[in-house]
């Protein structure tokens, strides 16, 4: 008896290091399929159906020093437009009717100053920049007035970073590097910077999609895809992570032989599938663009009635068919849009005679009369249905 | 007790070298990557170097790169004009489009700052965007006080295809000569040619044209 005794500490520490390396939050809650057959899908959808008549058009007020570059990421947060470019390397902050409420422009390679933006995060009280040349994190109020900053740890990476829940979510897509595939970090706070990590599937992706990973927050829980990977994973409100929807394109994915990412539209039938594009989720739906070799298909699934299907084209038939309808950036239980002052001059010539909604052509068609071609980009505000 | 003794020792010997084969398979991984990532970064600059290589075997294979007179060319305040009336002396060219990386931007920009604006040879940035809204925005960006036009259309050189950005001169008769990209992994090759062009001062026969 004594000799077991004396092991006993051994094995606890076995079981003890065991246990801490597995470190992957995951349950196995039941996962919705969703089945792809090319020979069912709709023609197109038609976004009125779940669209209220209500909407917004915001004229994003235009100054030398409030350009906007290209739009990367737009939230509406605390009665505010927050847009994230990347190519004039600023956070623009715009009130509700389009005026101008401040900006983060702090280029450099000192305190307080960053190289680039990679990407941004918006709560409620601040707005966090991560610069992936520098490896800091950045902490701006929503005056533009820096609170703090902090390198990032050497053992953590971001692609994108976001809130759920007032936490801090590191984005990590698929890659080779020494922090490991598909991540996704919760930072409990930037200077901390004390983090669960979760590694939501250990198999290695299918593929490698092109537009890295993805995610979607709504009320409930947040949405994650990764490069190359078929599922879907959830993010709960108590911090747990599932697998919740896989897409199942019944053997029609996209290969590559020869292990080239670059000769994949040489080696694949045109119907073959490249990677799912981005998702988007409310409460009640949710979006999905699906990438092909030579198509590209959109998805749309609720989740009250629990169907869903598969089509070539959104759109909305209130306004009209040539009105580009992707629910891609959504906030809480609006479709938030943008559109270059360029295609506001094409819109107004095609929507003319097809468009329905109460004072959408008039007020779009005074938004081209008073704006000049370069003006910054237009947004759009629709509401889903309950 | 002599027994209990050995099993304890026994236990401690079998627990340091568990540790110790722990932080080795650490180092070892550690190294791997380290391989790795040297391995992509030779990659990267053998790609770029690759690039002005084939570049220059094409130009010498051809009779030479040479931009249109007629290309048109937009300024930032959305003025259209033919490239003929905008170059009118040798110019040092840096070509830069939406394609390429905000860091390798914001770096060429930085090196064409500090060495070529005490030169006299003039510069000049030919860039390729959907818009002068976007052009502006990097100029405001980049704080670029060089005269700055843009492109809609690509140029007929093989380093316009690539993902990286590029120097080369223009002389009179719009014959393009000494291409440079900018290699982000050794700035220092980008920098040399910069000094070795500014400090020249107008004479290009260094670089034996």
């Amino acid at each position: 008896m004594k000799i077991y005794l004396v092991f006993l500490p051994f094995y606890c520490l076995m079981l003890t290091v065991l246990s801490a390396c597995n470190n992957c939050n995951i349950n196995n809650e039941s996962i919705q399929t969703f089945v792809f057959d090319a020979s069912h899908v709709g023609k197109s959808f038609d976004f009125s159906e779940i669209t209220d008549t209500n909407y917004l058009i915001i004229a994003l007020e235009t100054s030398e020093d409030f350009l906007i570059g290209e739009v990367d990421k737009i939230e509406l947060k605390n009665n505010k437009i927050i847009i994230f470019d990347s190519m004039s390397r600023a956070v623009y902050l715009f009130n509700m009717d389009g005026t101008r409420h401040n900006r983060i422009f702090n280029p450099g390679r000192g305190p307080g100053e960053y190289m680039e933006i990679s990407s941004m995060g918006a709560s409620d009280s601040v707005i966090i920049i991560f610069d992936n040349m520098l490896r800091k994190l950045m902490e701006f109020d929503y005056n533009g007035i820096l609170i703090r900053e902090a390198a990032l740890s050497s053992d953590i990476w971001a692609n994108d970073i976001f809130f759920f829940n007032d936490n801090l979510y590191l984005h990590v897509h698929w890659g080779e590097e020494e922090w490991g595939n598909s991540r996704l970090y919760l930072l409990d706070d930037i200077v901390n910077q004390n983090y669960r990590y979760y590694l939501p599937f250990d198999k290695i992706p299918l593929a490698i999609g092109n537009k890295g990973p993805s995610y979607s927050v709504c009320n409930e829980n947040s949405s994650l895809i990764y490069s190359g990977c078929d599922t879907v994973f959830s993010i709960l409100s108590d911090g747990n992570v599932i697998p919740r929807y896989v897409f199942d394109f019944k053997g029609r994915r996209a290969m590559y032989p020869s292990g080239r990412i670059e000769l994949i539209f040489e080696e694949n039938e045109d119907d073959r599938i490249t990677n799912i594009e981005w998702i988007s989720e409310t409460d009640r739906f949710l979006f999905a663009e699906i990438g092909a070799v030579r198509d590209v298909y959109f998805f749309i699934y609720d989740k009250n009635r629990k169907r869903g299907n598969f089509y070539e084209l959104f759109n909305n038939l209130n306004i009209s068919r040539y009105f580009p309808f992707h629910p891609r950036r959504l906030s809480g239980n609006q479709v938030v849009l943008t559109e270059s002052m360029f295609n506001m001059q094409h819109l107004v010539t095609v929507i003319k005679d097809d468009c329905k909604l109460e004072g959408f052509y008039d007020k779009t068609k005074s938004i081209v009369d008073n704006g000049k071609l370069e003006d910054n980009p237009v947004v759009f505000i629709f509401n889903l249905k309950n | 007790m002599k027994r209990l003794v050995w099993y304890i020792l026994f236990v401690l010997v079998l627990l340091s070298s568990a540790i110790y084969s722990f932080h080795l398979r650490k180092q070892l991984s550690g190294a791997d990557a380290c391989i790795l990532m040297y391995d992509k970064k030779l990659a990267l600059m053998h790609n770029s170097v690759q690039n002005v290589i084939n570049c220059m075997k094409l130009e010498a294979r051809s009779e030479g790169f040479r931009l249109s007179p007629d290309l048109v060319v937009e300024d930032v305040s959305g003025n259209i004009s033919a490239l003929m009336d905008v170059f009118t002396e040798p110019t040092l060219v840096y070509r830069l489009t939406e394609m390429h990386c905000n860091s390798c931007i914001e770096h060429g920009i930085r090196l064409l700052k500090e060495e070529c604006n005490n030169t006299k040879l003039p510069v000049m940035i030919l860039c390729r965007y959907e818009s002068v809204r976007k052009v502006r925005a990097i100029c405001n960006s980049y704080s670029i006080d060089f005269p700055i036009f843009n492109t809609p259309e690509r140029f007929n050189i093989p380093l316009d295809d690539m993902s990286t950005s590029y120097f080369f001169i223009v002389d009179e008769s719009f014959k393009c000569y000494g291409f440079q990209t900018f290699i982000k992994e050794i700035p220092l090759i980008t920098e040399n040619y910069l000094k070795g062009i500014c400090s020249s001062s107008m004479n290009l026969n260094f670089i034996g044209y």
